[in-house]
């Protein structure tokens, strides 16, 4: 796992998805796709069992540094690290390599991330100005869409392999 | 085994201080305030996927505004702490004044003869009457008046002020008055043959428990013989500090218990 290309991903996908990504909203601004959760999958899903856990945590940390929540760290962390930890050990049993398999996951990973998060914000007495129903259910279902397309260049980025094609590597003959 | 360790960090971080967990994402917001102003306004000036008109277009717009200023106020007190952070800084650089605490306040009006400040600390800040007040790194005056959250300044030349203080580098220990005719001070009972010039420092004396080490509050403008009594010196003060443009002052309080 090359952490260093791992640390900026996620350092440039937090700032975009802080300021940038509202751009390819639809209807509402809460309704735009979130890049850490496609991240959250991807590296769940191609990296070992320790890497996954180790990054399913820090992009937690991240998206909890860039979430409106004032002054609360925690719930992301939590929800991001124990969903991720857990479809990397799904993934060890069911294959999620086809690019449906892949929607699923991420809009699955994403109702009960944000599910978990919000209980875990409510646990601390915080209200939180959100809608639910974007959170939910809209959010998911958008990153669902679009993220199995962005598998392709974050694997070329991190330099994973992916359908047996090797990047920057020689070719065996 | 690892999944426990960060679960565990992640438990510590969601039921840590929200003054602490507050810091970290100001501090994250402060590092990377110049991509996230650029892109967020960059992403403002793009015509958004959502070309329709609707209902809800002027509620979103009043969210972004609302966005806007939320981080707009967040720089602002992140710039605010860190002013404290640097006056504080500067306060406690002087040898022995860390034995001091101080508590930094925000000077909101003067008072109608130019010789009263009023601050926005009081008693819940630990204020108390006596206690003494700096601007510029020098004594200006001390506590007059204390409320809940709010307490009156004492400058050094309003004509009830008596502060313990002495001259230079002389032992000689008197009493700095305010004057009546206002942003000056006096300095009674000197013997005509101690040798007092026009500049010199003027220090208010360490008083325990309130004052743990002198420090400078005025200079001497005027030194004569005083014309109702030729064997004492009239000596006329005022303080170094320019009170009239001083937004922020320093008041003393007892260090807090180590």
């Amino acid at each position: 796992m090359r952490w260093l290309r791992f640390a900026a991903l996620v350092l440039v996908a937090t700032i975009l998805q802080t300021s940038f990504v509202g751009v390819i909203h639809i209807w509402e601004p809460d309704i735009k796709p979130n890049l850490l959760l496609i991240l959250l999958v991807f590296f769940a899903i191609y990296s070992g069992p320790q890497d996954a856990v180790i990054a399913s945590f820090s992009i937690g940390f991240a998206a909890d540094l860039s979430s409106p929540v004032r002054e609360l760290m925690g719930p992301q962390i939590i929800s991001y690290g124990v969903l991720g930890t857990l479809l990397s050990d799904v993934h060890g049993i069911i294959s999620i390599r086809r690019m449906p398999h892949q929607a699923i996951a991420i809009f699955v990973a994403g109702v009960l991330t944000a599910l978990l998060s919000y209980l875990l914000t409510f646990f601390r007495a915080e209200s939180v100005a959100t809608r639910l129903s974007a959170e939910l259910l809209w959010q998911p279902l958008y990153s669902a869409v679009i993220g199995p397309f962005l598998f392709l260049p974050i694997a070329w980025w991190m330099r994973i392999t992916t359908k047996g094609r090797r990047y920057g590597g020689r070719r065996r003959r | 085994m690892l999944f426990t360790w960060l679960l565990l960090g992640g438990l510590i971080c969601l039921f840590a201080p929200a003054s602490l967990t507050g810091k970290l994402k100001l501090a994250y917001n402060y590092i990377f305030s110049w991509p996230l102003d650029n892109l967020s306004l960059a992403g403002s000036a793009m015509p958004s996927l959502n070309a329709v008109d609707n209902p809800g277009k002027q509620e979103t717009a009043a969210q972004q505004q609302q966005l806007e200023n939320l981080i707009a106020n967040l720089r602002a007190q992140v710039q605010d702490a860190q002013d404290q952070i640097a006056q504080l800084q500067r306060l406690r650089a002087v040898p022995q004044w860390d034995r001091m605490g101080f508590v930094l306040a925000d000077v909101t009006r003067t008072g109608r003869t130019q010789d009263l400040l009023f601050i926005n600390r009081g008693r819940k800040d630990h204020i108390a009457v006596g206690q003494y007040v700096l601007g510029d790194m020098s004594v200006i005056g001390t506590i007059s008046d204390v409320w809940a959250q709010r307490a009156v300044v004492k400058l050094i030349t309003e004509r009830t002020s008596k502060i313990p203080a002495t001259i230079g580098e002389s032992d000689l220990a008197r009493v700095m008055d305010g004057d009546r005719s206002g942003n000056v001070g006096k300095i009674r009972l000197v013997p005509a043959d101690h040798a007092v010039h026009v500049g010199d420092k003027v220090y208010a004396r360490k008083v325990p428990g309130l004052l743990d080490v002198s420090i400078i509050a005025a200079k001497v403008t005027q030194c004569g013989r005083d014309p109702e009594n030729p064997s004492m010196l009239d000596i006329t003060v005022q303080p170094v500090c320019d009170i009239a443009n001083l937004a922020r002052v320093a008041v003393i309080v007892p260090a807090p218990q180590q």
